[in-house]
C-alpha cells in the first residue's frame, strides 16, 4: 500500500477568494485611513501628536483579541488534546507579541508628547507591558520548554488571556493617568469615521496575519507527519 | 491543466506574492506618505470629545472629586504639552514603527514557509521513491 506522501498541500485549503478578498477590504482600509486621519479634527489639547490613536488602540484591541484567542485555543488544548486548537494558539500569541509591542511602542511616543514621559508605571501601562512578556514567555515555553513545552506555554496563555480583562477595567478600577475606556464611545464625531476604518482594517489584517500563521503551523504539523513515515520507513535516521 | 480552486501554498506564487515584502512596503509607503509628510498642524475648531483624561486642558482647572481627587491632574513635569516636542516625527515613528513590526513578522512567516515548502516537497520525494508510490 502507497504511502500517503501527496505533495505538500500544506494545510487544510482554505477558499482563496476570501484571503484575497480580506486583504483586498485592509489594503483599502490602510490606503483610507491615512487620508481620513489628516482630515479629522486636531484635538485642541495635544495637536498633531494625537493622531498616534487612531493607530494605538486598535493594535492595543488586537493584542489583547490574540491574547483572548490564544488563552481558549490553550484551554481546548489542554483540556481537549486539540491538535488545531494548538496551531491556533500559537499564531495568536506571535501576533498578540507583534501587536502588543506595536502598541507599547506608540503609546509611549505619544506619551512624551502628552504627559512629558516616555513612560509611566500607571496600572494600564503596567498590565499591558505584563501580558507582552507573558506571551514571550509562551513563546520561548514552547520553543525551548522539551517535550512539555507546548502545555506548559498552554498554561502560561491561560495567566495572559485573564490578564486582557485586567487591562481593560484597570483604568476604571484604579486612578490613572492613561485615558480612559470611555473615550471611543464619547469621540468627536468628526474623529470617527478615520478612527473606526482604522479599527476595521487592523482587525482584518490581524485576521489575514492569522490565517496565514496558521497555515504555516499545519504545514509544520504534516512536515513532522511525513518525517515521522520517513523514518519508518528508515529513510531518516534519528 | 485547470486553475485550482483552493489557496494551495505548494503550488504557486499566488502566497509568496502575497507575503512579498517588496509588495508590502511599496503599499506601505504609498498609503503612509500623505500622513508622513504632514507637518504639525493648528488645533481646527474645538471638537467637543475629549480624549480622555489627557484631554484636559492643562490651563482648565481642574475639578475635584468627592473624595478630592483631581482625575485629570498631573505632575508637573507631566504637563508639558507645551514643551515644544514636534508633534511630526513622533506620529511618523509610531506609523513607520507598526508597518515594520508587520513587514518583518510576513518575512518570517515567508521565510519560514518557504523552507518548509522545500523540505516537505524533498521528504514526499524521498518517500515517493521508496514506497514507488507516483508523485502526484
Amino acid at each position: 500500500m502507497a504511502m500517503s506522501t501527496d505533495p505538500p498541500a500544506l494545510t487544510k485549503p482554505a477558499p482563496l477568494t476570501t484571503l484575497w478578498l480580506l486583504l483586498v477590504v485592509t489594503s483599502l482600509g490602510m490606503l483610507l485611513a491615512p487620508q481620513l486621519i489628516l482630515r479629522a479634527p486636531t484635538e485642541p489639547t495635544m495637536g498633531f501628536v494625537q493622531r498616534i490613536f487612531y493607530f494605538h488602540v486598535p493594535c492595543a484591541w488586537l493584542a489583547m483579541l490574540g491574547a483572548l484567542t490564544c488563552g481558549v485555543a490553550s484551554a481546548l488544548y489542554l483540556f481537549k488534546d486539540s491538535e488545531k486548537a494548538e496551531h491556533v494558539a500559537v499564531s495568536a500569541a506571535e501576533l498578540t507579541v507583534v501587536f502588543g509591542l506595536i502598541a507599547i511602542v506608540s503609546g509611549p511616543l505619544w506619551a512624551r508628547k502628552a504627559w512629558g514621559v516616555w513612560w509611566q508605571w500607571d496600572v494600564r501601562l503596567t498590565t499591558t507591558a505584563l501580558l507582552w512578556i507573558i506571551f514571550i514567555a509562551y513563546l520561548f515555553a514552547r520553543r525551548y520548554g522539551g517535550p512539555g513545552g507546548r502545555r506548559l506555554g498552554a498554561g502560561l496563555a491561560l495567566f495572559g488571556a485573564a490578564d486582557v480583562p485586567m487591562i481593560y477595567i484597570s483604568v476604571s478600577l484604579w486612578r490613572t493617568i492613561h485615558p480612559k475606556t470611555s473615550v471611543v464611545p464619547t469621540l468627536d464625531p468628526g474623529m470617527r469615521p478615520a478612527f473606526w476604518l482604522s479599527f476595521v482594517s487592523f482587525t482584518v489584517l490581524f485576521i489575514v496575519l492569522m490565517q496565514l500563521r496558521v497555515r504555516l503551523e499545519r504545514a509544520r504539523a504534516r512536515y513532522n507527519g511525513l518525517h515521522l513515515q520517513a523514518q519508518d520507513a528508515g529513510l531518516i535516521d534519528d | 491543466m485547470p486553475k485550482p480552486k483552493h489557496f494551495h501554498l505548494a503550488k504557486g506564487r499566488r502566497m509568496s506574492t502575497l507575503l512579498s515584502p517588496s509588495f508590502l512596503l511599496s503599499f506601505v509607503l504609498v498609503a503612509g506618505l500623505p500622513l508622513l509628510g504632514h507637518a504639525d498642524s493648528a488645533p481646527s475648531a474645538p471638537p467637543a470629545a475629549a480624549y480622555g483624561a489627557a484631554a484636559a486642558a492643562p490651563a482648565a482647572k481642574a475639578v475635584p472629586d468627592s473624595e478630592g481627587f483631581v482625575p485629570d491632574s498631573r505632575p508637573a513635569n507631566m504637563t508639558n504639552v507645551e514643551e515644544g516636542i514636534p508633534a511630526g516625527p513622533l506620529v511618523a515613528t509610531a506609523y513607520g514603527f507598526i508597518w515594520l513590526a508587520v513587514l518583518v513578522f510576513v518575512g518570517l512567516t515567508a521565510r519560514r514557509t518557504r523552507q518548509l515548502e522545500t523540505e516537505i516537497a524533498q521528504l514526499a520525494e524521498r518517500l515517493n521513491q521508496a514506497t514507488g508510490a507516483s508523485p502526484s
